[in-house]
């Protein structure tokens, strides 16, 4: 306390200004009762779930369901096997020794020097793990190509060019609308992307859905021996719109933009709208059920995780 | 858990004025001082089960609050949604003597790394040096030598 006073007469001006605002502060309420009890009872469910964890769940439950799929349809080589069942193995590491460790962080039990280390260390991890994330989805496509051939790596093609549409426009818009602004001054936070440019994505998803779908079509009428192909080719377009909410959706959760529930919802339903009406006309016309109800499949996990993600919005 | 929670109000309703501080030293705008607020909380809540009194709930208050404050601001993640605070926006406002030298201590302040912050925000807060080293992790002669280049750089920095 005697270094304190020693030196108080350097900063008395910042000291000043200090009890200034405790003087201010007091008489305040700041935190009602009401608040208080809200955030004990409501608002703390929220520290339960983190992208990160239901991303690390959804991993452990989707990975040995693709595994299991994969191997009755034969579409999976030794090479897959391994780089899924090691990515399964890593996820669940991750899940008990990091989310766990991070979730049990005790705020009141460390000084900030080694806080600031631990969330240093952790946050090299996460980045550790995003690359392992990206590395192993990416060997089993590139596994998938090899055993589907050129129609599967041109299907990935046109789902990644897709997946692309959202970020490309909101590129634009922000290059041309704001001059390369992609923060609003006005609140400090990236520019949302108004409804009418959603509208714009929206329409454009759907005039590529209808002309894939009617690619498919006469494709299927002039080159095909059966319209086993048609099918197949048309299974893709409802997974595209799945994927394509997906996407928004993590751009949402991430701030990037900002995307009502019911476009997500809108996107969602066509997704499986279209994805059952191609299975009821396989299933009248006899062929191509099982691929059918493989992306369907494939379209009702991408809609679960696209509502998640768009929930998970702070 | 009823008890836990009445003794948990009395606690944040006595030392409010001091997790609003921190956090408004730590915000970039007046949004994130609720937003700032409501992590603290948060944490104070999550810690106060094995807040066992080993050092007093000032010490337990500020410790808790610069960990959050520093944390979030590093990682500018949010965690949790926003509960708007009750308090008087006007306050803070430089529309008279007062105000303005509070706006001149938070721009001065705002200025700092995180670190150097929460270390002059525990000077102004008059405590001894061995408590401002257990909150930070620093040895005291550490705080020592970083209070006063902290100050000197203070000292420089014009009210522009």
């Amino acid at each position: 306390m005697s270094e304190n006073i020693l030196e108080l007469h350097e900063l008395d001006e910042l000291k000043a200004a200090y009890n200034q605002m405790d003087e201010r502060l007091d008489g305040q309420e700041i935190v009602s009762d009401e608040n208080l009890r809200e955030a004990m009872y409501n608002k703390f469910a929220n520290l339960r779930q983190t992208v990160k964890e239901g991303l690390v769940y959804f991993n452990l439950v989707f990975v040995p369901v693709i595994l299991w799929r994969d191997w009755s349809n034969e579409n999976l080589t030794l090479f897959g096997t391994i780089v899924m069942t090691v990515y399964w193995v890593a996820s669940l590491l991750f899940r008990f020794f990091m989310l766990k460790k991070t979730r049990k962080e005790d705020y009141g039990s460390y000084d900030l020097k080694t806080l600031t280390d631990r969330e240093c260390r952790y946050q090299k991890y996460l980045k550790w793990g995003n690359i392992v994330f990206v590395l192993f989805w990416a060997a089993y496509f590139g596994q998938m190509v090899l055993v589907r051939g050129s129609a599967a790596f041109i299907s990935f093609a046109v789902l990644f060019l897709v997946l692309l549409m959202p970020i490309l426009i909101r590129y634009l818009i922000i290059k041309y609308k704001y001059n390369g602004d992609a923060i609003d001054p006005a609140t400090g936070q990236p520019r949302e992307i108004r409804m009418t440019y959603l509208k714009v994505f929206g329409l454009i998803l759907l005039g590529l859905v209808a002309c894939a779908m009617l690619t498919a079509f006469v494709l299927g009428l002039v080159y095909s021996e059966s319209w086993y192909d048609v099918l197949n080719v048309m299974n893709v377009v409802p997974m595209f719109v799945a994927a394509a909410a997906l996407l928004l959706a993590a751009l949402h959760q991430k701030r990037k933009i900002t995307v009502s529930g019911k476009v997500i919802m809108s996107l969602v339903a066509i997704a499986v709208v279209l994805s059952l009406a191609i299975i009821a006309t396989a299933y009248f016309m006899n062929i191509g059920v099982r691929s059918g109800t493989n992306f369907l499949f494939t379209v009702v996990c991408f809609s679960i995780m696209a509502r998640y993600l768009h929930k998970m919005r702070k | 858990m009823k008890e836990l929670e009445l003794e948990f109000t009395k606690l944040v309703r006595e030392y409010r004025k001091t997790i609003y501080t921190v956090c408004y030293f730590f915000s970039n705008n007046p949004q994130d001082v609720d937003d700032l607020f409501q992590e603290v909380l948060v944490n104070l809540w999550k810690s106060f089960p094995k807040f066992r009194g080993d050092s007093s709930p000032k010490t337990w208050i500020w410790r808790v609050s610069l960990n959050t404050c520093c944390n979030v601001e590093r990682g500018k993640k949010r965690t949790v949604p926003t509960i708007p605070l009750v308090i008087d926006k006007g306050v803070m406002s430089d529309s008279d003597e007062g105000g303005r030298q509070i706006k001149m201590l938070y721009d001065r302040i705002n200025r700092l790394e995180l670190f150097d912050r929460a270390i002059i925000l525990l000077w102004l807060e008059s405590m001894r040096y061995d408590e401002i080293a257990a909150i930070v992790g620093l040895t005291p002669a550490a705080v020592t030598s970083r209070l006063f280049r902290i100050k000197e750089q203070l000292k420089s920095m014009s009210n522009n």
